[in-house]
């Protein structure tokens, strides 16, 4: 049962950004907020129901971008041919989202902004160098996604601001990629570890170039491992190399133990996903 | 062909449209006019003597009619099948987080729930005793008279003689955890009162007969004004044998003149209800250097949690079934049952067998491993036989189907040709096959009365009604039973219309518990079916004029042999009612009991088994630890199957549930407290962890059961959880004695086997 | 509490309702139109059990503010078989045995519905993958899936016949 609010059915872009400026609470897919809510552990007094936005629920492109409205749901990202051809990543990471209800209705605004470091959209974003467009009733800012990421829970969203898209870079078509969770079954999960990796490989020199990682899960916020992205950068990715490389993935890490596992285990595993990821893209 | 009509075929289910289409109301869907909301007070704390409880705010509060504490309790606050020690709500003290304290009844969920928090109780804490070795030792006592539930010891042969004539003596402990039953639908339900008196009491039930006993001790009520339905029902698996609700509904509706619902959300029934007890089991077995098992030494502790509900009667089973389906010379073999402040233990699907199936299945491949024999051939070589001495000493009813059920494991491809099935194309990816056997004691055991009855009313147009007692809880023995009436009576099942689970209209036919309902409710249709059967004739050899010994029951009449003459069954009723008259037959079924009764552990021993035997194909990712089960192979012996697509159901929903034991279920509890409470953090395998079952059934005709049945609804989920745990353990190498095995336990353990970043 | 109005499509059927904001769908569902076919298993979306369709796609309806179906479609499990046939979905659940206590399955019928909407020769993985958030605790699952691949393969006979 969630308790009583007022709530707010804006219907259009302005009204929402003057709603939430009232300090309306933003309802976006609702998959976090109301289990939250029932939980006890928030109890908003004023909603703004954004699900009639239709401006912020498109996936477009431009030259160089693919440009996610917030309500973007991370269904709607799986099914998207736009991202299925310049975001496989991201498609990856949508795609283990909770389950297909959760993934139907759940948004990629929702699970950015909820700033958990399990998120499982999170990681790939993060890895692809994505950036935050942040409405409010005074203007637009644009920021780097992993900057906008301040810790669990916690962004640099102003209270009068909407996060109301998500602009990222489209991958390259001989780009590799992998997003690897680990969870505590196959789906219905959060995650344990996870790992978003990308770059262009030469399989003949074996050679990676504009290589993008990124952990979730294993520390307070998601953030892209650059010197492990270097390492790559400057070897030859070969057996010896993916292990060395790997072994060193836990020196990026900051977990914590929880039910779901300790911290050791998932110390470890950020090493584990990241052999198993560059295992499956350079063998 | 067949002998049989129906028996044995694969049958619909016959409530499979109401229940696809969402017709079906189930026990918490019934809504009445005027209903009341019930909301229960949780205790605050594990352990604590209650001070006070104040509801006057509480009462106040908006919307809430009532608010009933202990004082308002007219009969014993007490209850339980086997102990009446768990009250009905608590007066001066609380032993778990689940325990009942107020009752809020309101005009709606929100302002009953609401209120709630408006309930002040002063609690005086007490010290905690969560550990289950620890509650022997203590002075801290969860009940006046001890921590003690109950211990037994039973000795076969001479056990000490057996270790000294042993070539290898194996000895290692065993621990299970609490796993939920996570029916889909939670416990609750709806009670109704009318102008005479009359309560109605709705509810998620295995055995409304007995919540009758219970709710009228209770409330200090006639029973006859008492009734219960238990129809439909989403799910049991055990967790709705003991009362949950039905206390409390019919209270509420009793002090308030209106029809009350409660229905426990998803965390008090994770907090609140019953749940499979954790066990710590120690097993020392001896075996000669061929592999003859001699002796076994058991000692069984069960963490029973706050109330007895049917914990000891678990231990009890685990006690029998420690030795598993083996011929066994000299056994000694003890438990104790024990109270403690974590969750309610109490019955679950397998019902002790499951965590003594884990315990020695794990043995024998451990005996497997240190004497270089086969597993399979270790099992198939020490496998009971008919007519040998089981576990307790007593000789079970021959049939006895373990080692044929070894021999289809034998020759299946997945054994024959593991080779093949082992292979993976990633390094980090091992594969590994175990296998494992259990039994299961069906029905009651020696000494309770264990019964069945079902009464069998010709309709006009010439349908039947079957009435009885023991509900459908989703396992599908309603089905079972038409098959077998339609069966005796010469007719399609669509000609027999199921009563079920009813105290007012169908007869008390024992509970649905310990793979008991299709043999006794078989049983007993079968002899209501045989008595109908014999008026059917009289009735047709008045109608034809032919003696009754010339007649033959062929589809929907009685026919004279071997001629055309006949006379239907809507021919018959037809003629009954102008004549004022109907027919109507009941018969009452008494199981057979064993050879043998033990004075210091009732229940013990069973006299029938069913048999089983399982493998798992797993691959193991030693990066992480992750296990998927790829493949499952299961042959049951449940004597002769009457419904082939209800056994496939059965055998394939026990796997995924003993899977889910052996890899991933767990309630965790730190001094009494949760440290899960939702199916986010107790979590079962979904689709995509199942693996690909497939049933391949052995039936050893079991001479008195239904057409030779046996039941199965809980060895099914016995054996895959060793079988995974031992396919683990073939795929790595490792040891592994405690169960769920979660991806991080496995990871370190593989670890030191496997570094392949360090390699 | 000011009360929302919220016009949405059930069942084929308009509907207008005007209720407080608090509600879930599942709320609405169950209690406004007391269409119980749906069921709560949970709460917080992680058993499937009050499945419903919107738009055609499979949600948790647990979690679905009643405001956000605004100008939608909704189907529950009633509304697959109004015209007193049974959707090859359903039919095909109950000739396989993939039904047991039957909680699970109004649910599982409309998440599988959902996939076969939009895939009409589903793999077994994209099944099992469509039917994942949804949590059956009496079958295994294995005759669900089995059910489901029958029904795909029986709609595709029925389309072909109505072409033809």
């Amino acid at each position: 049962m969630l308790k009583a609010f007022e709530l707010i059915r804006p219907s259009n872009l302005a009204e929402a950004l003057a709603a939430v400026a009232s300090g309306a609470t933003p309802l976006a897919g609702g998959t976090d907020l109301l289990v939250r809510m029932k939980k006890g552990m928030l109890a908003p007094k004023k909603i703004v129901d954004l699900s009639g936005l239709k401006e912020l629920s498109e996936i477009k492109e431009d030259e160089e971008n693919i440009i996610l409205g917030s309500l973007v749901t991370h269904g709607d990202v799986v099914d998207s041919e736009l991202t299925n051809n310049y975001l496989p990543l991201l498609v990856q990471g949508c795609r283990t989202v909770g389950s297909p209800q959760i993934r139907n209705t759940g948004t990629l605004g929702g699970n950015i902004v909820n700033a958990s470091p399990a998120a499982d959209s999170v990681p790939p974003l993060v890895a692809l160098g994505a950036k935050v467009v942040l409405s409010s009733v005074n203007g637009e800012r644009e920021m780097k996604l992993q900057e906008f990421l301040a810790g669990p829970g916690k962004t640099l969203k102003r209270p009068d601001e909407l996060l109301t898209s998500i602009v990222v870079k489209k991958m390259k078509p001989e780009e590799r990629c992998l997003y690897r969770k680990l969870g505590q079954r196959k789906s219905l999960a959060i995650s344990i570890a996870s790992v978003a990796v990308k770059f262009g490989f030469d399989p003949e020199t074996k050679k990676c170039s504009n290589p993008g990682v990124a952990f979730g899960a294993v520390g307070p916020v998601v953030r892209r491992a650059v010197e492990l992205e270097r390492l790559l950068e400057q070897k030859k990715l070969d057996q010896q190399a993916i292990k060395e490389i790997a072994s060193k993935a836990r020196e990026f890490c900051d977990p914590i133990s929880d039910i779901r596992a300790s911290a050791e285990y998932r110390r470890e595993m950020c090493c584990s996903l990241l052999y198993e990821a560059l295992y499956e893209l350079t063998c | 062909m067949s002998e049989f009509r129906w028996v044995g075929k694969a049958f619909p289910r016959i409530d499979g449209r109401d229940k696809a289409t969402g017709v079906a109301k189930y026990v918490t869907d019934r809504v009445f006019p005027n209903m009341l909301w019930g909301a229960v007070l949780r205790s605050r704390y594990p352990h604590a003597l209650i001070k006070g409880i104040y509801t006057s705010r509480a009462e106040a509060s908006q919307g809430v009619v009532a608010v009933l504490t202990h004082k308002d309790v007219p009969g014993l606050n007490a209850f339980g099948i086997i102990n009446q020690d768990q009250p009905v709500l608590c007066k001066d003290k609380v032993r778990y987080l689940g325990d009942s304290v107020a009752l809020v009844l309101a005009e709606s969920k929100e302002c009953a729930y609401n209120a709630l928090d408006l309930i002040e109780v002063d609690y005086e804490p007490l010290p905690v005793v969560s550990d289950m070795e620890d509650a022997l030792q203590t002075d801290v006592k969860v009940h006046e008279k001890g921590n003690i539930i109950e211990h037994v010891r039973i000795t076969k042969g001479d056990v000490e003689k057996g270790f000294r004539e042993a070539d290898l003596i194996v000895e290692e402990t065993y621990y299970t955890p609490r796993q939920m039953h996570t029916f889909l639908e939670t416990e609750g339900g709806v009670a109704t009162i009318d102008e005479d008196g009359n309560i109605t009491v709705f509810a998620g039930s295995q055995y409304p007969n007995r919540d009758i006993i219970q709710i009228a001790r209770s409330l200090n009520y006639p029973m006859e004004k008492i009734r219960v339905i238990a129809h439909y029902i989403g799910g049991g698996f055990g967790g709705k044998d003991e009362i949950t609700a039905q206390i409390l509904l019919a209270l509420g509706t009793l002090k308030t003149g209106r029809p009350v619902k409660i229905v426990w959300n998803r965390e008090e029934s994770l907090i609140a209800g019953q749940k499979r007890l954790p066990m710590k089991i120690t097993l020392k077995t001896g075996v000669t250097k061929d592999g003859k098992l001699l002796a076994n030494k058991a000692r069984i502790i069960a963490d029973n949690g706050p109330y007895t509900c049917l914990g000891s009667a678990i231990m009890k089973l685990a006690v029998e079934h420690a030795s598993g389906p083996y011929y066994v010379p000299h056994t000694d073999l003890e438990g104790f049952s024990v109270y403690t402040n974590n969750c309610i233990g109490s019955a679950f699907r397998g019902f002790g067998a499951t965590q003594a199936t884990f315990a020695i299945e794990c043995q024998l491949d451990l005996i497997s491993k240190k004497l270089g024999i086969d597993p399979l051939e270790l099992r198939l070589k020490n496998a009971l036989r008919n007519h040998q001495s089981a576990n307790l000493g007593h000789i079970p009813s021959p049939s006895v189907g373990i080692a044929e059920t070894l021999e289809t494991l034998k020759n299946h491809d997945l054994w024959k040709n593991k080779g093949y099935y082992l292979k993976t194309d990633r390094p980090y990816l091992k594969r590994g096959i175990g296998l494992a056997c259990s039994h299961q004691g069906c029905g009651l055991g020696s000494f309770f009365p264990d019964y069945g009855a079902a009464t069998i009313i010709l309709l006009p147009g010439g349908k039947f009604t079957l009435k009885i007692g023991c509900p459908d809880i989703g396992q599908g023995n309603g089905t079972a039973f038409v098959m077998i009436a339609s069966e005796v009576l010469c007719c399609n099942p669509e000609d027999i219309e199921l009563e079920i689970g009813d105290t007012r209209s169908t007869p008390d036919s024992g509970s649905t518990s310990a793979s008991r309902t299709t043999y006794t409710g078989g049983r007993a249709i079968i002899e209501a079916g045989n008595k109908m059967k014999a008026n059917l004739f009289a009735e047709a050899s008045r109608m034809l004029g032919v003696p009754p010994d010339s007649l033959e029951l062929r589809p929907h009449c009685v026919a004279v042999k071997d001629s055309d003459l006949k006379v239907t069954y809507a021919e018959i009723a037809e003629r009954l009612s102008k004549e004022n008259r109907f027919l109507e037959c009941y018969s009452r079924f008494d199981w057979p009991t064993a050879d043998l009764e033990f004075k210091e552990a009732l229940g013990l021993p069973h006299f029938i088994y069913s048999y089983i035997s399982e493998m798992a194909l797993v691959e193991v990712n030693v990066l992480t630890g992750e296990v998927s089960v790829l493949k499952a192979v299961v042959s049951p012996d449940a004597g002769r199957i009457i419904n082939r697509q209800g056994l496939e159901g059965q055998a394939e929903g026990g796997t995924v549930m003993g899977m889910g034991y052996a890899l991933m279920e767990e309630i965790r509890q730190v001094d009494g407290q949760y440290m899960n409470k939702d199916l986010s953090t107790y979590i079962i395998p979904t689709a995509q962890d199942a693996p690909e079952i497939e049933t391949v059934p052995v039936e050893k005709y079991e001479v008195s059961g239904p057409f030779g049945a046996k039941g199965i609804g809980e060895a099914v989920c016995n054996p895959i959880t060793p079988a995974v745990i031992n396919a683990i353990k073939n795929a790595l190498g490792i040891s592994i004695t405690k169960i769920p095995a979660t991806p991080e336990d496995i990871y370190f353990m593989a670890k030191k086997e496997f570094d392949l970043l360090r390699s | 509490m000011e009360k929302v109005t919220v016009n949405f499509t059930l069942n084929g059927d308009h509907e207008s309702i005007t209720v407080n904001p608090n509600l879930t769908l599942l709320e609405v569902i169950r209690d406004v139109f007391g269409l119980t076919g749906t069921k709560e298993g949970c709460g917080h979306g992680e058993c499937g059990a009050c499945t419903v369709l919107l738009n055609g796609k499979a949600v948790n309806s647990c979690l679905v503010l009643i405001s956000q179906v605004e100008g939608k479609e909704v189907t529950t499990i009633e509304g697959l078989s109004r015209d007193g046939s049974l959707d090859p979905l359903q039919a095909s659940f109950i000739e396989t045995g993939a039904i047991q206590c039957g909680y699970c399955t109004p649910g599982m019928i409309l998440s599988a519905k959902s996939l076969l909407l939009k895939n009409g020769n589903p793999s077994d993985e994209e099944i099992k993958t469509a039917i994942s958030g949804n949590l059956c605790r009496c079958t295994g699952y294995a005759k669900i899936i089995k059910a489901i691949k029958l029904a795909a393969r029986n709609g595709k006979t029925k389309d072909a016949g109505g072409e033809s």
